[in-house]
């Protein structure tokens, strides 16, 4: 046994569970929820089933692999199934399962409707049979409902999500109320359920359960078997008993019970246990036309017949026993109504269905099915039998009233009769062939002569195969031979004894014939003697069959001349009927000995008999049974016998009428009371079916907000797929533009976890692509004292940016920006950090900062250089300025004539000279002294103090100056560069006069939008601005020969003027004066600057 | 015409042509009792010496050993020539230097070279 089932788990991919997982819409929350609580090493597979429309490449493995340490895979033809593997299915194909591999297949085409999650289910509960999970998730539609009852069929485990946590609850909903849920959770609490499902002993169990083992379990089995009958009325005690264990079995795996006898507690306790378990023994799977070619073989052969032969006026009988949720029943009814059709023949059909279980009724009777049917029904029957609303099809009602549906147990309630056609499949092969006999006996029994049955594939008639012949030995068609009705009655025990156990029944059976046959030759003996001594007497039984006999009785008792029964009252002489029969009820109803009048028995002679009926109990099996015997009475008391015994009669007829009249009383209240309760019942349905009617008019307005529904989600579907496509482009550009920024660059998320980053950036800190969503402190980084953790915990708390230069070990700087991740929102949300190499740029600075430092002192040396050349060549010249002055004075004899002219020439060169250096020592101070601190100056005391230096040269002209400063009496300057300027403009003023015009000189200040204003204006000979007018303030630049003009002062003026943010302007025309603007920035607006620019 | 000649003047300059025309131009305002030290340094043990100070210094601003600025402060601290009236003559007019003289009470003005009777004149005025 063992090595058997070995060999088995090694053909079976290891004998691990696989998990198929489907869902729909609002499915990928739950499958990410699902997945984040499944631990590594399971040992589980996983096979996710989505409904993916066919135009779209899904990108579940990628979506998944954030949510899953498990390898996540997309589906290819002939993948091996693999422990701790996630599968997904691709958009535009189905899958299956075959010895633990999965294989695609095409889709339908793209109308049809296309339920992936049941056609996995269904081929994986073929293949893994108990070791299929199937967890149903999120979604509409009611995908999934029918692979999961193939699932339960062999044994699986089913989950559904909790509708109350699914988006979408349409999916789990259906598989909820077909009651085929064995847990109903929340998505995060499935793989601890799961996994504690598969460890649980009695689920890993692959063996198919020992005879041994069922005999030990007996006991605990029976009273769980007698529980279920009395708190549930569903008597399984002759259902197959492995089937039964396994079953058990099963519910304690769920529910993590250890031991039979502490389930028999449990189930004792449990409110709805006792149903759940009765529930999975029934499961039946069933569809419509299941096993096509059978249906298609009855259909020719059987079912054309009846119709042709059946005349007309009379009804076509059907009987569906066991007909679960009713698909058979309306397969029959189709297959029938069409051969009316083609047959142009008009007959009654009827077609009684029933099942013991009533919610299977139930469903039937409502006669609506999923749009599932589509695959089974083929389309012209679906349109002309079943009218479509919404996602549901519907019997028509020519269709529907041909079906009864009604609760029966065919083990024990009558069956019906005349019947052409009796269909029992799929129900045998669940009960121990002892009560299958019994069943195929009364369906037998229901049958006419030439009816046929129809069973299902892997059932047999057994010992009924005698009476029937055999019409298709495959498909298991039969057609009824005899013409009796034949009922065994040595197997027809009434099975109502509760109190005692199995082994008990067994002795019964044990007893009955074993007693006949161990003492048979005692019995034989016994006979023998009796023969002779004994009168003619009969024992029968409580139904008045004849079980044994002794002396002659074949003078009372004769066979029966039609149908054989054993039936005493039938067997025995007319004359003795009426008698015979009070005889039997008086004793029953006394259970003493009773013995009947006197009656005349006219055979060859005539007899005086009694007929005495004695009781008696058999005292092991307490079955009843009554002696009767028929004694002669004596010859003598003859004539008055016979008038006693005529009287006597004539008294037994009455009572006889008198005790029937009593019982058609009886019976008629009965039925009274029958007819009464048939009419509440009537009543009661009426009530359901106004109920009915109603529900169904708000399942209608629903199905009409689902419609509206779903037309406006497929619109925001599309509009999400352009959002999708979109946002797909914008990361790719993303990508594409922050690795071409060849920054090193790291994106933070708000625990410090890696979001991003750029390639660039590996040198620097150790991190690969496998790295992301991981803690960033777990990395090491090449920077020297560089706390990164600290830097952008910082920049998260404060929000500010943080930019600092950071060194790595082997001496290369970047520079580190750290910025905070601000969202549209304006959250803050992460950090940002970017390394840019700037070890260039720092050598480029190092080198101009010494470059500038060197610049620096060379400027200041040749400063230095130059103010002291200057300085110390005027000396000199004043010396010899001096000296030729002191010539002049004092030595003009000295010069002869000859040496006038050199000595005269000399004077010039001094005197250029000394102007030259003189002006260059202008330059150098004033440009030295370009950082003095700008002060309030009333200009009225400046221009005194000009004045005062220039006014012998003024006076020598006849000048005549004018001012007016009360427009802005102070300016904003440094003292003595205005000194300079002034004496600058109003010296050139009276040097550019016109010649023989003495000149006038207009000096008056204003103040306009930030500047101070001063003007000097003259009447001079004015400049030609068209054509010097660049020229005008340029260094050594002079216009007028005839001046004794520097040249210098303009262009000092102007540099000292701008070097104070000031600036300077001129209007001039040839021969009409000149006036020079000069513009002070106003001491409001310096106040704001500092000096250094 | 007052004469000058009690007057004593110093003159404290390391030019020589500066000083013959200092010289030229003083006599020729009255004054003749002029004595000439070439620095700072000099002008100090000078003064060290003589009894009274001088009336009149004229003072260079560039000179070697020690300039014109060092000579006023040390002279002060020393009290040398407190009384005297300084009147710098120099080439250099280079306004830092104008301010700097401004502390020294006795320094009265400051005069550019050459040196010329107008000048002298104006010195004169003060006595």
């Amino acid at each position: 046994m063992e090595k058997q089932t070995e060999k088995k788990r090694n053909i079976e991919s290891l004998g691990k569970y696989v998990v198929a997982i489907g869902a729909s819409a609002g499915g990928l929350d739950a499958i990410n929820d699902f997945f984040e609580n499944v631990p590594l090493k399971t040992n589980l597979s996983f096979v996710l089933i989505q409904h993916l429309s066919p135009d779209y490449k899904s990108m579940m493995p990628e979506l998944l692999a954030k949510h899953t340490k498990l390898k996540v895979s997309k589906i290819t033809d002939a993948t091996a199934v693999q422990p701790n593997c996630v599968y997904t299915i691709p958009a535009d194909k189905n899958v299956t399962i075959l010895k633990g591999k999965l294989y695609l297949e095409d889709r339908g085409k793209p109308k049809t409707l296309n339920l992936p999650i049941n056609i996995f289910l269904k081929s994986l509960a073929e293949d893994q049979k108990k070791r299929a999970i199937a967890v149903i998730l999120s979604g509409t539609g009611s995908d999934g409902t029918l692979g999961v009852e193939s699932i339960k069929e062999q044994g699986g485990m089913v989950i559904a999500q909790d509708p109350q946590t699914a988006a979408f609850d349409s999916m789990p909903k259906s598989i909820i109320t077909t009651g085929l849920a064995d847990f109903i959770l929340s998505p995060p609490e499935m793989p601890e359920t799961i996994t504690n499902y598969v460890k649980h002993p009695y689920v890993k169990q692959l063996d198919p359960v020992d005879d041994d083992l069922i005999d030990s379990l007996a006991d605990i089995l029976h009273q769980i078997l007698d529980f279920l009958y009395q708190k549930i009325n569903m008597d399984f005690r002759n259902y197959k008993k492995a089937t039964l264990i396994r079953r058990i079995e099963r519910r304690m795996g769920i529910n993590n019970i250890l031991s039979k006898g502490q389930y028999l507690k449990f189930l004792k306790t449990s409110d709805e246990e006792a149903t759940l378990l009765s529930n999975d023994i029934l499961i039946g799977v069933t569809g419509f036309f299941r096993d096509r070619k059978a249906f298609e073989l009855l259909d020719e052969k059987v079912l054309s017949v009846l119709v042709k032969n059946k005349e007309p006026g009379k009804e076509l009988r059907v009987w569906v026993a066991g007909c679960s949720s009713g698909q058979e029943v309306y397969t029959l009814g189709i297959l029938l109504k069409e051969q009316c059709r083609k047959q142009n023949k008009e007959i009654t059909i009827k077609i009684f269905a029933t099942d013991i279980d009533q919610r299977a009724i139930n469903k039937a009777s409502k006669g609506v099915y999923s749009e599932a049917i589509e695959q089974e029904v083929p389309s012209e029957l679906l349109h002309r039998y079943f009218s479509k609303a919404e996602d549901q099809y519907h019997i028509k009602k020519e269709l529907r009233e041909l079906a009864i549906f009604a609760r029966h147990d065919i083990s024990r309630d009558p069956p019906f009769n005349n019947i052409d056609l009796a269909t029992c499949r799929n129900l045998l092969i669940y009960i121990e062939p002892l009560l299958q006999e019994k069943i195929i006996a009364l369906i037998h029994f229901s049958l006419v002569e030439k009816g046929y049955l129809f069973l299902g594939i892997s059932e047999s008639l057994n010992a009924y195969s005698k009476v029937f012949h055999e019409i298709d030995k495959k498909h298991k068609i039969f057609q009824n031979q005899s013409v009796n009705r034949v009922i065994d009655i040595n197997r027809l025990f009434p099975f109502d004894q509760m109190k005692k156990p199995k082994k008990e029944e067994q002795k019964i059976e044990e007893n009955s014939p074993r007693v006949i046959s161990k003492s048979k030759i005692l019995a034989n003996f016994k006979d023998a003697l009796l023969d002779d001594l004994v009168p003619p007497t009969v024992i029968i039984n409580s139904n008045q069959e004849v079980v044994h006999v002794a002396g002659e009785i074949d003078k009372y008792l004769k066979l029966p001349k039609k149908q054989l029964t054993l039936n005493v009252l039938k067997m025995v002489d007319e004359q003795l009927y009426v008698t015979l029969s009070n005889t039997i009820s008086k004793v029953r109803s006394n259970k003493n000995k009773t013995i009947s009048p006197v009656i005349i028995f006219e055979s060859e002679t005539s007899i005086l008999l009694n007929i005495i009926a004695k009781p008696y109990t058999e005292t092991i099996s307490r079955v009843e049974y009554y002696i009767i015997s028929f004694i002669e009475a004596k010859q003598s008391h003859k004539t008055q016998s016979n008038s006693r015994a005529k009287t006597a009669l004539s008294n037994e007829k009455n009572e006889h009428i008198k005790r029937l009249e009593e019982e058609i009383k009886e019976t008629k209240d009965y039925l009274q009371s029958t007819v009464e309760e048939l009419e509440t019942s009537n009543e009661e349905l009426q009530a359901t079916n106004e109920e009915l009617m109603a529900a169904n008019e708000e399942l209608q307005s629903s199905n009409e907000e689902l419609q509206s529904v779903n037309e406006e989600l497929y619109t925001v579907n599309n509009e999400f797929q352009d959002k999708i496509s979109e946002m797909t482009e914008l990361n790719d550009d993303l990508n594409n533009f922050i690795q071409s920024t060849r920054i090193a660059t790291l994106f933070l998320d708000e625990n410090l976890c890696i979001k991003r980053y750029t390639n660039i950036i590996t040198p620097l800190i150790k991190i690969s692509s496998n790295d992301l969503g991981r803690y960033i402190g777990d990395f090491t980084h090449v920077f020297k004292s560089f706390d990164m953790i600290a830097v952008t915990q910082d920049v998260l708390n404060n929000f500010e940016k943080i930019e600092r230069e950071v060194a790595t070990n082997e001496g290369k700087i970047y520079l580190m920006q750290a910025l905070p991740y601000v969202t549209s929102k304006k959250e803050v949300r992460g950090v940002v950090i970017t390394f840019v190499d700037i070890n260039e740029l720092k050598k480029i600075e190092t080198v101009l900062k010494k470059q500038t430092e060197e610049l620096e002192i060379n400027n200041k040396e040749l400063e230095q250089f130059a103010y002291l050349a200057a300085h110390d060549l005027k000396a000199p010249i004043t010396n010899l300025k001096a000296l030729t002055g002191l010539i002049d004075k004092n030595g003009n004899d000295f010069i002869n004539k000859n040496n006038s002219i050199p000595y005269g020439k000399l004077k010039e060169v001094i005197l250029r000279m000394e102007r030259t250096i003189g002006i260059l020592n202008e330059v150098i101070t004033i440009k030295k002294n370009l950082d003095l601190r700008p002060e309030a100056i009333n200009l009225d005391e400046a221009f005194k103090e000009v004045m005062v230096s220039i006014e012998d040269q003024a006076t020598s002209v006849k000048a005549k100056i004018k001012t007016n400063f009360i427009g802005c009496p102070e300016v904003y300057f440094p003292a003595i560069h205005l000194n300079s300027i002034l004496q600058n403009l109003i010296t050139n003023a009276i040097k550019y006069k016109k010649a023989n015009v003495a000149p006038v000189i207009e000096i008056y200040s204003e103040k306009d939008s930030g500047y101070d204003k001063l003007y000097v204006s003259d009447n001079g000979r004015g400049i030609d601005l068209e054509s010097y007018g660049s020229k005008l303030f340029g260094l050594f630049q002079r216009f007028h020969l005839d001046t004794a003009g520097k040249g210098i002062g303009l262009h000092i003026t102007k540099s000292i003027i701008e070097r104070y943010n000031g600036y300077i302007e001129v209007k001039s025309k040839k021969g009409e004066g000149t006036t020079f603007i000069v513009y002070f920035k106003n001491k409001n607006t310096w106040k704001n600057k500092h000096l250094n620019n | 015409m007052e004469t000058y000649s009690h007057l004593k003047v110093l003159l404290i300059e390391d030019d020589g042509v500066t000083n013959y025309l200092s010289k030229i131009e003083l006599n020729s305002c009255g004054l003749t009792n002029i004595s000439v030290t070439e620095n700072g340094q000099e002008a100090i043990e000078y003064l060290k010496k003589e009894e009274t100070p001088p009336d009149i210094i004229l003072l260079d601003l560039n000179m070697p050993i020690m300039g014109g600025i060092e000579f006023l402060q040390k002279s002060y601290e020393m009290e040398l020539c407190i009384p005297s009236r300084i009147f710098i003559l120099t080439s250099s007019i280079r306004p830092e230097d104008k301010i700097k003289i401004h502390e020294f009470d006795n320094v009265k003005d400051y005069l550019e070279k050459p040196l010329t009777s107008l000048k002298v004149e104006n010195i004169l005025k003060n006595f």
